[in-house]
């Protein structure tokens, strides 16, 4: 009977069924990752680690962001976003190929703190 | 070879979508071909069946009342099917069909919280759409007209049907990025040129004939 599970278990894996997106896969886990990993990071570590980003902008949040900045009201509440309260950073990486990384940062006195990330590539369109 | 004039009725695949032609009807058909990968924020229950067949009907209520019957159609030219239709018009109508193979586009659907919010997008080089339950619920967006709001179901479904080329019409420097009240700049509204794709494949379909975008709805 152990010897049917192993069997059963070996077969599986041998013809790709574990790797079958399933339906009611968790959401991107890599981006989801990618997404936490950035959280509360130094703007200074960042650069001293990916090096100086491809692009960047500092801009006051409005509740408004189209779409690639959408995630960004998750994190702040609406009050402070509509009473121009919320500065960020966007600074963008390009990574292998076409993948690029765009990492938000919030100014904190006189540093900056990553808040959240992006993984994005060439040609998406938002 | 001669066609068959007023009443064609032709088909035709495309990589975006397929097409049907209706010379008695006067309609065009535009179907796009789905297959989900249906996916939960953690935390989130799993879709049940019943989810599914509810965000699939309301996302494609949001597509059709952007996009269908808004192109209105004129077809010009040396072919049978043309001169017959001199004077006449077709409307476009847009339909979306789920599927588990020889689906158009992937569509990653994901489920979040209400009140959430989860990037969406279209990657034209993968072929797929990514979309969540946020996404039938219009909106103002940065920069739009007074009054007006924008569905990003909408907006993403565009992309899909290349209605802008492969842009967004909001970027610094696009062409009509003055065009705020347009649904693939951060507005709602359809315009001739997002006909543009469509009838150039129509265009292909039917020897001497061309199609091109008379008005909108």
């Amino acid at each position: 009977m152990k010897l049917a599970a192993i069997l059963l278990v070996t077969f599986l894996v041998a013809t790709g069924c574990a790797a079958q997106p399933s339906e009611n896969s968790d959401m991107a886990a890599d981006e989801m990752a990618t997404a936490g990993e950035y959280a509360g990071a130094r703007y200074s570590n960042v650069v001293a680690s990916l090096g100086a980003p491809e692009s960047e902008e500092d801009f006051v949040m409005v509740w408004g962001e189209l779409e690639f900045r959408i995630e960004l009201r998750n994190f702040f509440d609406r009050d402070d976003i509509e009473a121009g309260k919320v500065i960020l950073r966007e600074s963008t990486w390009s990574l292998d190929g076409p993948q690029n990384l765009t990492v938000w940062f919030q100014q904190e006195g006189d540093m900056w703190a990553g808040v959240h990330s992006r993984l994005w590539e060439d040609g998406d369109l938002f | 070879m001669a066609d068959a004039g007023p009443a064609l009725k032709k088909k035709k695949k495309t990589k975006l979508f397929d097409l049907e032609i209706d010379g008695v009807k006067q309609t065009v058909w535009v179907r796009q071909l789905w297959t989900y990968k249906w996916q939960a924020k953690s935390g989130m229950p799993a879709w049940d069946a019943k989810q599914k067949k509810t965000f699939h009907a309301q996302i494609e209520a949001a597509i059709r009342k952007t996009w269908s019957g808004k192109f209105v159609l004129e077809a010009t030219g040396t072919s049978s099917f043309a001169k017959a239709m001199a004077g006449k018009t077709l409307t476009v109508y847009f339909d979306v069909d789920s599927v588990t193979s020889g689906a158009h586009y992937t569509v990653i659907a994901n489920k979040i919280p209400v009140g959430t919010w989860s990037g969406s997008k279209v990657s034209p080089s993968k072929m797929v759409i990514t979309i969540d339950t946020e996404d039938m619920k219009p909106e103002k967006k940065k920069g739009s007209a007074k009054g007006d709001k924008q569905t990003v179901a909408s907006h993403e479904f565009g992309h899909a049907i290349k209605a802008a080329g492969w842009s967004d019409e909001y970027k610094a420097g696009h062409v009509n990025k003055a065009d705020v009240r347009s649904i693939m700049n951060v507005g709602s509204k359809v315009r001739k040129r997002h006909g543009a794709h469509i009838c150039a494949e129509l265009s292909k379909m039917i020897p001497n004939t061309t199609f091109t975008v008379k008005s909108v709805k």
